[in-house]
């Protein structure tokens, strides 16, 4: 039902938040997860990376406008919106998605004690709303790894209730090419 | 006293207690005076934050005056905050620094705002404006007075002394040896070998000439820095600053990323009491010089240092605080305006850009050009967007209520650069005016084209999402309704882009004959649209990879004044070497003295000539090697270049010779024979000619005139007129 | 900062590419046919864009198959002009 095992995700209920930790390279299976989810539940999803393609989520659903309308987006494209989302969101019945959270926080126009600073209320933040609402975070990890880039997304795991990963990929034997 | 003249600059200084006023006097003499300029930051929090904020400042070195009061925040509306009046605006940066160290959470405004702003905000006093001053005897104003605002469409000239210098060159590629050196009608060349008399002459210079403005050549990455240099070793004085006992002010190197391009900003010299500016470290320098510079500095309120430089992004940023600060809107420190939420139908619908149409490819006749007069400033003006107006619906009324920020901003740019334009179709080709009308009026459109994406860039103070997809949208709107006028009055839409259609029916060939069209659409979408002409003959152009696939804002065309215009082909490329660019036009200019698109064939096998005589020339090693140049930009650090590109290759010659490039930067090569296929220009003194790969310069001789030549030679075998009903080409 | 979706050019090209193994598997000849259809939906993508359906790959087929109509009615007309001519 759902991609690559992220049925270990399942169930998004309130009272406790999950993170996904997975390279960019995962999108596609992330996007129809999240076409999956809003099969079920109106979704509301802060946007950090540019992450959100409305028309892979809209093959995804079949195009059917009762699900797309049941999406609702907002993008962040600095630390400073996106905790500012996260202090003005008051979801309903919606599960809350936070794509690629930690993308705008990983800019280095900010000072890194600001993005570390912002990031510890954006948890609290994130807190407050996993209690009412179900609520995912996905993370990937920044172009160029830092020692700042690392803590930050410590910051995060250490916080996290449950987080899944994909399975490292075991070396496989290659059978040779029959063409 | 009383004195009149034009403001050359304004700054803090150390020593000063306010602000330092330099002054071109009417009277000849140079003036410098000190104005008290207490300036105001605020801060936003809750009831208990802001007093123990209020306690902080008060325990300050600094002396500041404290207030309590309430201010318009543009997306919050009114807010309570503490007003911190700083004395001294020299000491505002530091005090403001150690406050938001000290209190992160706290919401702030009008905290970095450059102090020129301000006093433009205050005072109505913009770089070079005609002004009176009143000062008493210790040069301290007492009162500053504007003679005329910035958007005078024929301000008196301002009396600038103006230095020249110029390397013979360019120091990146290799060494200069002599100095070119021109003011008034005198012009010398030094040699900068001799350390000593090139000092000493230079600042007698200085000294007896005293220009108000220093323009150079590669002043800011090498010259200044070298002279600066000298000096030190030599233990010379040289006069660079007006300003006695001041450091001439030197700002690093940098490189940052905007837009998803690597932007390389070289290092910078700036002077105080005099002006200095690098004509290849300022932006947009190739599109209108000094001029522009000028009208960027009027307008935007910049000193001219800094407007030479930064972008056209901070100068309409900079209009926008001098409008906000004049309205009492309070300027934020950080924007962190979100996104309202969107369904995931609505971000399909809101995400788009300018329609952009595909042509009917092929050669047409008798095409009218229709464009809307900067179209996304005058949507903004006219239709009232901005970040704190409401948008009633997708239909093109204008958002209720007073003027939004951004119309306000814009509406006296908008009708000066439509007033210069006006003013420069009436005015005759001699007019000595012309130069500096249209200068000022590119500088103005940089301006106007900017602030639409500056809408929408995350850092924009007063940016916003849903404003930027407003505009778009009633674009795109305006578009389609000016689409369907043209259709219901009998015209074909050959092709649509953006802001522009291309239009033709049958026996309609002056311009008389589409002022009718134009009146519609005018009345129908309420947004200004003129003719740009009427080409003789047009030709938009298919795809390289297949011709039958149509490629929208790529075509070539005459007009019937002669004039050519070209998009998108190797002639408006910046790589493309400048000799191709001259064989491209050169053609064009051949066909269009063709009297009508019947006589087409005739000049075709004259432009082909042109061509062949391009091959020999190339292969007998006549053409220059200067023309053979390409220029690119090094779109990235070295280091992370897999497979190097040619420009990267070019880039690793000047850096074993011993150069030092950025990303960012621009690089000049020649394509050589065998490995490593390039030749950075200056790399070596001693290029041997032979080198140089004349089959890869053919192949792109071969084809920039296929680019012309192939469409005309199909169509002139199909025949000129495109039938309506003709049988699709296999 | 403006436009985070793709264009209406990328989501063609993308259509295009992901039936690149049923292209495979045809003749030759019904390849270049294929690519032909493929091209003619391209006079097209404007209007494509600016409806903004969730599905774009239903518009793209709708300016295949308006392409194709122009070319019938076209035919039509040629062929009763040569009828007529003939009588």
């Amino acid at each position: 039902m759902y991609p690559a095992g992220m049925n270990e995700l399942m169930p998004l209920d309130a009272g406790c938040w999950k993170l996904l930790l997975a390279p960019k390279s995962y999108r596609s299976q992330i996007l129809a997860f999240v076409a999956r989810l809003a099969e079920q539940t109106p979704l509301l999803v802060l946007d950090g990376g540019n992450q959100f393609n409305a028309y892979k989520v809209a093959r995804a659903v079949r195009g059917r406008s009762e699900i797309l309308s049941g999406i609702k987006i907002s993008r962040a494209f600095t630390c400073y919106q996106m905790l500012s989302m996260l202090e003005g969101l008051n979801p309903q019945r919606e599960t809350v998605l936070l794509l690629d959270f930690l993308a705008t926080f990983f800019d280095e126009s900010a000072s890194f004690a600001d993005r570390s600073r912002l990031l510890s209320i954006s948890l609290e933040h994130i807190r407050r709303l996993s209690l009412t609402n179900g609520l995912l975070v996905t993370v990937h990890p920044p172009a160029i790894v830092s020692a700042e880039s690392d803590s930050l997304i410590a910051q995060l795991t250490r916080e996290a209730d449950g987080m899944w990963m994909p399975e490292p990929s075991p070396n496989l034997i290659s059978q040779p090419a029959l063409f | 006293m009383k004195v009149t003249g034009w403001v050359l600059d304004v700054f803090t200084l150390e020593a000063a207690r306010g602000l330092v006023l330099w002054l071109i006097g009417e009277d000849g003499k140079r003036y410098r005076f000190e104005h008290c300029f207490p300036v105001t930051f605020y801060a936003a929090g809750s009831a208990s934050e802001l007093r123990t904020l209020w306690r902080f400042l008060q325990s300050q070195p600094e002396r500041l005056t404290l207030s309590r009061t309430e201010r318009h925040d543009l997306f919050a509306g009114m807010v309570t905050v503490l007003a911190c009046k700083v004395e001294s605006p020299l000491e505002l940066p530091r005090l403001f620094a150690r406050v938001a160290s000290a209190f992160p959470t706290l919401t702030y405004y009008d905290a970095d705002i450059h102090i020129a702003l301000r006093y433009a905000a205050m005072f109505g006093v913009f770089p070079l404006a005609y002004c009176e001053i009143e000062a008493d005897d210790k040069n301290h104003i007492l009162s500053i007075h504007p003679l005329e605002s910035p958007w005078e469409i024929d301000p008196l000239p301002v009396p600038l002394r103006i230095l020249s210098l110029e390397p013979d060159a360019d120091p990146s590629h290799s060494t200069p040896s002599h100095l070119k050196v021109s003011y008034d009608r005198v012009h010398s060349t030094l040699p900068l070998d001799a350390k000593r008399p090139l000092l000493a002459s230079l600042e007698s210079t200085l000294k007896t000439y005293d220009p108000d403005l220093i323009l150079t050549s590669w002043g800011d990455t090498w010259l200044l820095p070298s002279l600066l240099t000298d000096k030190k070793l030599a233990n010379f004085p040289l006069s660079l600053n007006r300003e006695a006992g001041q450091d001439v002010i030197q700002h690093k190197e940098r490189t940052y990323f905007s837009y998803g391009q690597i932007v390389y900003r070289g290092q910078q010299v700036s002077l105080r009491g005099r002006l200095h500016i690098d004509r290849h470290n300022a932006m947009l320098w190739s599109e209108y010089e000094l001029e522009g510079v000028f009208e960027m500095a009027r307008v935007t309120g910049l000193p001219l240092q800094d407007a030479a430089r930064l972008s056209p992004g901070t100068g309409i940023s900079s209009m926008q605080f001098i409008t906000a600060m004049r309205e009492g809107i309070l300027v934020p420190y950080r924007k962190h305006q979100a996104e309202t939420p969107k369904t995931a139908l609505e971000l399909i619908r809101a995400d788009m850009g300018g329609m952009v149409y595909q042509p009917i490819i092929g050669l047409h006749k008798d095409v009218a050009g229709i464009d809307f007069v900067s179209m996304y400033p005058g949507i903004m003006v006219h239709f009232n967007i901005s970040p704190e107006t409401q948008r009633a619906k997708d239909d093109l009324t204008p958002a209720a209520g007073e003027p939004g920020l951004i119309p306000k901003t814009l509406k006296p740019l908008l009708l000066k650069r439509l007033a210069l334009k006006s003013s420069l179709a009436k005015i005759s080709k001699y007019d000595s005016r012309r130069q500096s009308y249209r200068a000022r009026s590119t500088a103005e459109k940089w301006l106007l084209v900017t602030c639409f994406g500056y809408l929408g860039y995350k850092n924009a103070r007063f940016g916003r999402i849903e404003s930027h997809e407003a505009v778009t949208a009633y674009g795109r709107e305006a578009l389609l309704r000016a689409k369907e006028v043209a259709e219901d009055l009998g015209f074909e839409v050959l092709h649509m882009y953006v802001d522009g259609l291309w239009v033709q029916k049958e026996h309609l060939a002056n311009p008389s004959d589409f002022d009718e069209l134009l009146e519609v659409i005018r009345e129908h979408t309420g947004i200004p649209i003129a003719l740009d002409g009427i080409y003789k003959w047009v030709v938009f152009l298919p795809s390289k990879l297949n011709s039958r696939v149509p490629v929208p804002n790529r075509y070539f065309g005459v007009f019937q004044n002669g004039e050519i215009k070209v998009r998108g082909i190797e002639a408006r490329r910046r790589d493309t070497p400048p000799f191709i660019v001259t064989m491209q036009i050169d053609m064009l200019k051949i066909l269009a003295r063709a009297p009508s698109v019947d006589d087409l064939p005739e000049y075709i096998p004259l432009a082909s000539a042109l061509v062949e005589k391009k091959i020999r020339d190339l292969r007998e090693g006549q053409i220059p090697l200067e023309d053979l140049l390409i220029t690119q930009r090094l779109s990235r650090e070295l280091k992370s270049y897999r497979s190097p590109s040619p420009a990267a290759r070019a880039v690793l010659q000047l850096v074993d010779a011993g150069k030092h490039i950025s990303a960012g930067q621009s690089i000049r090569f020649l394509y050589t024979r065998g490995k490593p296929g390039v030749y950075a220009w200056g790399a070596d003194k001693d290029f041997d000619k032979r080198r140089i790969d004349i089959s890869g310069y053919q192949k792109l001789v071969k084809r920039a005139s296929a680019t012309i030549l192939d469409a005309l030679i199909s169509q002139t075998n199909l025949g000129f007129f495109k039938v309506c009903q003709q049988i699709k080409p296999r | 900062m403006g436009r985070t979706l793709q264009t209406i050019t990328d989501i063609f090209l993308q259509e295009q590419e992901s039936f690149t193994r049923f292209r495979r598997a045809l003749r030759r000849k019904d390849q270049l046919a294929l690519d032909d259809l493929f091209i003619s939906a391209r006079q097209h993508l404007a209007a494509a864009g600016y409806a903004a359906h969730a599905l774009p790959f239903e518009t793209l087929l709708l300016c295949m198959l308006l392409e194709e109509h122009k070319e019938v009615m076209q035919l039509r007309e040629q062929v009763n002009q040569l009828i007529v001519s003939r009588e």
